[in-house]
């Protein structure tokens, strides 16, 4: 191999290194613009997923505590077993709906535990994109003593 | 005010599962709240994008928005029996000065954080397990 050839190797190698990072993350911030203003649950499902109606059920799991006594920082705890795309996590208490969209990698265990704001009581929702193409949905109920969005 | 930044980023390696939890200092500014305090909604300031690397694999990506938590607390699981892990050291390896060689050594959890005003946070964490890799 001449130092020529080997140097646009060089080239193309690194460029095909960058690419496939740059595709591998995904902004649904800059994708998808909509979900972020979506004033209720529906819309922003139909932001996110189109027209299809999510088919509710157990193969997803969530864990809220009933009653929170501050609405500031509302334990959120859910799983899922359905190969999936992406998770979206709404909730209807707050003034836009949307609170985290994951891309779904195979090194991912589907099982996540964060911490939400939420100004009153209101339900949670997790909606899964299976790798079928179906939309899954499960939701609960939660209560909030004192509001977490002002102040 | 406190400044922003990944706090602590702590990893459990068990049965090939990773469970990674990590904790931002962040005030995750919400519209409401930047209008009620500032009088300009367009202040609002929280973290937009989640990004978690093992090398050059992604395992975490999360678009996010303002109803995190301030300071919000986030947990994951992944699978890491492709990556290496290291070995941790205890107290009395360190005492008698046990030393690592380098094929000890884990591959580094590097997680990426973005906020709205497009500041950038980082911060690495190596995979480590007491036990030895089955």
């Amino acid at each position: 191999m001449n130092r020529r050839n080997f140097l646009t190797f060089a080239g193309s190698a690194i460029a095909l290194s960058v690419i496939p990072m740059n595709l591998n993350a995904k902004d649904y911030r800059e994708l998808k613009k909509d979900i972020w203003t979506a004033h209720n649950m529906d819309d922003a499902t139909k932001a996110l997923y189109g027209a299809k109606t999510p088919i509710e059920t157990d193969k997803i799991k969530i864990s809220v505590p009933k009653i929170n006594s501050s609405g500031a920082a509302v334990p959120v705890k859910f799983e899922t077993s359905i190969d999936a795309k992406t998770i979206a996590l709404f909730q209807d208490a707050n003034p836009e709906s949307a609170v985290a969209v994951f891309d779904v990698n195979k090194y991912d265990m589907k099982k996540y535990e964060v911490k939400i704001k939420m100004e009153k009581d209101g339900i949670v929702m997790v909606l899964v994109e299976g790798t079928d193409g179906k939309i899954y949905m499960a939701k609960a109920a939660t209560q909030v003593a004192a509001g977490g969005c002002e102040g | 005010m406190a400044k922003n930044k990944i706090t602590a980023i702590k990893v459990k390696i068990k049965n090939n599962v990773a469970t990674a939890k990590m904790v931002f200092s962040h005030p995750m500014m919400t519209y409401n709240q930047a209008k009620s305090k500032t009088g300009n909604s367009d202040d609002a300031n929280f973290i937009t994008h989640i990004t978690g690397k093992v090398g050059k694999e992604t395992i975490l990506d999360i678009s996010t928005s303002q109803f995190f938590s301030k300071n919000p607390i986030f947990k994951f699981k992944f699978m890491c029996d492709s990556f290496n892990i290291g070995k941790k050291l205890s107290g009395r390896d360190l005492d008698q000065g046990i030393t690592r060689k380098a094929s000890e050594k884990g591959d580094l959890l590097t997680i990426t954080a973005t906020d709205r005003k497009g500041n950038t946070y980082e911060k690495s964490v190596e995979l480590s397990s007491r036990k030895k890799k089955r």
